[in-house]
């Protein structure tokens, strides 16, 4: 969804930047990122369960979990709780220059759902509240949520 | 002179800060630290709560340096004989009071002393001559003593004044705490190698280290001081002060800090060690936010870790991940299988951190280039 506010504030970037919770991809991103989920979720059976969990939306893949278990793809960006705003992610790189926890307010009250994911480019709001499990099941369904499934895309390397 | 010794005691260092930590989540900072204080000839003190692997990683860097180690935990019943040794009666029989320090803290190189502040007067006084003027006194006994960095412990910092000031003899002070959750079954799958393998002992003993400490004093600290004595001025406009002593001393952490890195010239880059002079884990933290700017610029090639708790601030990362990178596009494939981690694991754990800390257009021009190499190496195979 759009993020059109009448509050003015701009995008800098973040002066500490905290460890990565989520992984966030979008467009083509997004598939390599699928892809290289797709072989997470197929890891065999004596490995220890996956705890990350995937939101999705049309073009776009949000993967969240500890730092140290999320995936690495070409193009993917990474995002953390913003400051003292447990509610409000952002990217790793930028934050608000506003307070972020009146943001969080102002955002929540908009959307109505928390937590949300609030992204510079492209600028939208995502809401994380609908999250589910890494299965292969939930990437199948995202892949025909989003059409036919790509070929031809593997999940590291130059975009 | 030229200055490769310095390089190759640098890097001989390294390596024993990374067989020391091996399995050890969390502790290269404590490491890093004990071997700047040796170079620095200074000693270092690490709050934290009991069991979070301080004797352990003090214990483990003795051993990988080489040096005669001494360890101790003190009690209010703590007898000075305990640490400095006993009386020599065949000595006293002979009318001198002399003591046989064989074995204790007067011959070690290396000592730990776990629960410092439940030492009773006598020894923390005659542990003062031992730690300021590295001469052991007692009765007849005059000692010079050989050693390099002590190690203090404690599970909280001193009220007592007088604790306090011994507290302040202490240059570098380090607060650590537990493993946080997402890194338990790193520290369950370390412990348990860690355990099994020892720590291999070194050959050179403490030579590298004295190869550096040797020439402390010849480090060129002029291109460093004003931006130190700028740093300075900026804490005790926030209300942190620090003491004379400390701040003039802060100078030989500096100055180590460029031997490490293989320079006779300190440079503005080598000043984030003056962070850990601050007493308090409090005035560390605000030091942090006060410093961001003047400490923007700081690294170091060997001391990863200590230099980004320090600052912690992504240009701090560089060093690491680009050593990191290295060994991983150019080491040897047993180095890059730790933890039972294949090339594809180590590979994504490195260009995920880069890309968390770093906007591409931004990225340093070396770790610009390792990051293209590590990305092309890991599609390779499905591109295969």
């Amino acid at each position: 969804m759009g993020l059109a506010s009448s509050l003015a504030w701009h995008w800098c970037a973040r002066t500490n930047v905290p460890p990565a919770q989520a992984a966030v991809a979008w467009g083509e991103g997004a598939w390599r990122l699928l892809a290289r989920l797709h072989g997470l979720a197929e890891a065999p059976a004596s490995a220890p369960p996956s705890t990350l969990t995937v939101c999705a939306a049309q073009a776009l893949l949000v993967v969240l979990g500890p730092a140290d278990e999320l995936p690495w793809v070409e193009g993917i960006a990474y995002a953390a709780p913003c400051g003292q705003a447990a509610a409000l992610w952002c990217p790793t790189l930028h934050e608000p220059d506003v307070c972020a926890e009146l943001l969080a307010r102002a955002l929540q009250r908009r959307v109505g759902r928390t937590p949300l994911l609030l992204w510079p480019q492209p600028r939208v709001v995502v809401p994380l509240d609908r999250q589910f499990p890494l299965t292969a099941e939930t990437l199948a369904r995202i892949g025909r949520h989003w059409g036919a499934p790509r070929t031809g895309l593997s999940a590291g390397g130059a975009p | 002179m030229s200055t490769s010794p310095l390089l190759d005691a640098g890097r001989h260092l390294r390596q024993a800060i990374l067989a020391a930590t091996t399995g050890l989540v969390g502790r290269e900072q404590l490491a890093e630290l004990i071997i700047l204080c040796a170079v620095a000839q200074e000693h270092l003190l690490v709050v934290g709560p009991p069991g979070t692997g301080k004797s352990a990683v003090v214990r483990r860097v003795a051993q990988a340096m080489g040096g005669r180690y001494f360890e101790y935990l003190l009690g209010r019943f703590t007898e000075p004989s305990e640490l400095f040794g006993t009386v020599d009666l065949r000595k006293l029989r002979e009318g001198t009071v002399e003591t046989d320090v064989s074995g204790m803290l007067p011959e070690a190189e290396v000592a730990f002393l776990d629960e410092i502040f439940l030492g009773s007067t006598a020894i923390l006084n005659t542990l003062l001559g031992v730690l300021n003027e590295r001469r052991f006194r007692r009765g007849h006994t005059q000692l010079q003593c050989p050693l390099r960095v002590c190690v203090a412990a404690a599970n909280a910092l001193p009220q007592d004044e007088g604790l306090a000031a011994f507290a302040d003899r202490f240059l570098v002070h380090v607060f650590i705490d537990p493993v946080p959750d997402h890194h338990l079954e790193a520290l369950l799958e370390g412990g348990w190698r860690s355990e099994a393998h020892a720590v291999p002992g070194d050959a050179q003993g403490l030579a590298p280290l004295d190869v550096l400490s040797s020439r402390l004093r010849e480090v060129d600290l002029a291109p460093a001081r004003a931006v130190l004595a700028g740093a300075i001025r900026q804490l005790r406009q926030a209300g942190l002060a620090l003491s004379d002593r400390r701040i003039v001393k802060a100078q030989h952490l500096v100055a180590a800090a460029a031997l490490l890195a293989g320079r006779l010239q300190a440079t503005p880059a080598d000043t984030w060690p003056l962070l850990y002079v601050l007493p308090t884990r409090e005035a560390q933290h605000s030091a942090r936010e006060v410093l961001r700017e003047t400490l923007a610029q700081a690294s170091h090639p060997h001391l990863f870790s200590a230099v980004e708790e320090a600052v912690l601030q992504p240009l701090s990362r560089v060093a690491r991940l680009m050593h990191t990178a290295t060994a991983l596009l150019e080491g040897p494939p047993a180095e890059s299988e730790k933890a039972g981690e294949g090339f594809p694991q180590r590979a994504e754990a490195v260009l995920r951190e880069i890309d968390a800390n770093f906007p591409l257009d931004l990225l340093p021009g070396d770790l610009a280039d390792l990051r293209r190499r590590l990305s092309e190496r890991l599609a390779a195979p499905a591109a295969g």
